[in-house]
C-alpha cells in the first residue's frame, strides 16, 4: 500500500528580505537620532538669518546656550551671575572657562557654537565671548534658523 | 482505539510580534529626525587668529555699530530701518567695500559694536548682511576698557 503524506504546500510568503530591510531602516534612522542629537535647550528660540549656512561636519563643537537673563531653567532662572547653560546646568565665566579647557584638552580644534536666544541681550553673548576668548578659542559660531517657517519644533 | 497525530510539533518561531515593534519603532524614529528643525551657522571669528597667519597689510576696517533700538550705523551714517531684517543698503554698502577693498588688495574686515542691550536676532541680522556682502572677516568689539579681544 502506498502511504500518502499529508503535508500540503503552504502558501507562505517569505519574510526575511522584508525584515532585513527593515532593520536596515531601523538601524539607519536610530543613527541619523543620536547623531543629531547636541546639547539644545529648548527654551532658545534661535535668531533668523537667510544667508547663514547649513554645516556638513557638526563634529568638535561645544554648545553654549544662552536666554534673555530671567528665563527658568530646570529648577532656577538665568541671571548675571549665571547666564549661560550648558547641559541643562546653569553656569557662569569661570564655569565656562573650565568646561572649554576640559574639552580642548581632548579635542584641540574645538569651535564654540552658541546658541543664542533672539531676545537675548548683547552683553551676555559679549560676556560669553570674552571668556571664549581667554580660554584661547577664536573661532565662533552662532546658531541660526534659515527661515522661520516650517519645521515643526526646535 | 486513541489515535496518534503524525503532524510534529514545528519548532518555528512566531515573528509577528517581532515585526509589529520593529515597524513601531521604525516609524517612531522616521518621525522624530523629520522632527527637528536644522539649524545653520553664521560664523564670525575673533581676531586672535585672524590677524596672525595671512596678513602683514593692514586690513582695511569698518566698524557697525548697532543701537538699542535696532538702527545700524556705519561711519555715522545710519542704513536701513531699525525693523528691517534684511537690510538691503547696508549689503550694498558691504559689497562695494569688500569690492574696493580686493581691488586694493586688502583684506575687508568688519567689527561690529553693538550696544549691551540689543536683541541677538538685530545682531544677527547684521552678521547675515556680512555674508550676504560675502565678508569673511567678521568680528566683535567686547573689549572691556575700550580695547577688542
Amino acid at each position: 500500500m502506498k502511504l500518502k503524506k499529508q503535508e500540503e504546500p503552504e502558501a507562505s510568503v517569505d519574510m526575511t528580505p522584508m525584515i532585513d530591510c527593515v532593520f536596515l531602516l531601523l538601524i539607519f534612522f536610530m543613527v541619523c537620532a543620536t547623531m543629531s542629537k547636541v546639547d539644545q535647550t529648548p527654551e532658545v528660540v534661535l535668531p533668523i538669518a537667510p544667508k547663514a549656512a547649513i554645516p556638513e561636519d557638526l563634529r568638535g563643537r561645544g554648545v553654549v546656550n544662552i536666554v534673555p537673563l530671567g528665563t527658568p531653567i530646570g529648577g532656577g532662572a538665568t541671571s548675571e551671575n549665571t547666564p549661560f547653560i550648558i547641559y541643562g546646568q546653569l553656569t557662569d565665566e569661570p564655569g565656562l572657562m573650565k568646561i572649554i579647557a576640559e574639552r580642548r584638552a581632548t579635542e584641540p580644534d574645538l569651535r564654540i557654537y552658541m546658541r543664542v536666544d533672539k531676545n537675548a541681550e548683547f552683553k551676555i553673548v559679549k560676556r560669553a565671548i570674552r571668556a571664549c576668548a581667554n580660554a584661547g578659542i577664536f573661532d565662533i559660531i552662532f546658531g541660526t534658523f534659515q527661515s522661520a517657517s516650517a519645521g515643526g519644533g526646535g | 482505539m486513541k489515535l496518534k497525530f503524525k503532524d510534529d510539533v514545528k519548532a518555528a518561531v512566531d515573528m509577528t510580534p517581532m515585526i509589529d515593534c520593529v515597524f513601531l519603532l521604525l516609524v517612531f524614529f522616521m518621525v522624530s529626525t523629520t522632527f527637528n528643525k536644522q539649524e545653520a551657522d553664521i560664523s564670525f571669528a575673533l581676531p586672535g587668529t585672524a590677524a596672525q597667519s595671512d596678513s602683514v597689510e593692514i586690513p582695511d576696517e569698518q566698524i557697525i555699530q548697532i543701537t538699542e533700538a535696532g538702527n545700524v550705523f556705519l561711519n555715522d551714517l545710519e542704513y536701513d530701518k531699525p525693523t528691517d531684517p534684511d537690510m538691503p543698503e547696508l549689503v550694498k554698502t558691504l559689497t562695494l567695500f569688500r569690492q574696493t577693498a580686493e581691488a586694493n588688495q586688502v583684506p575687508a574686515m568688519i567689527t561690529i559694536a553693538p550696544e549691551d542691550n540689543v536683541k541677538q536676532q538685530r545682531v544677527v541680522d547684521v552678521l547675515n548682511a556680512c555674508t550676504a556682502a560675502k565678508i569673511a572677516n567678521v568680528t566683535f568689539a567686547v573689549g572691556s576698557e575700550d580695547e577688542e579681544i
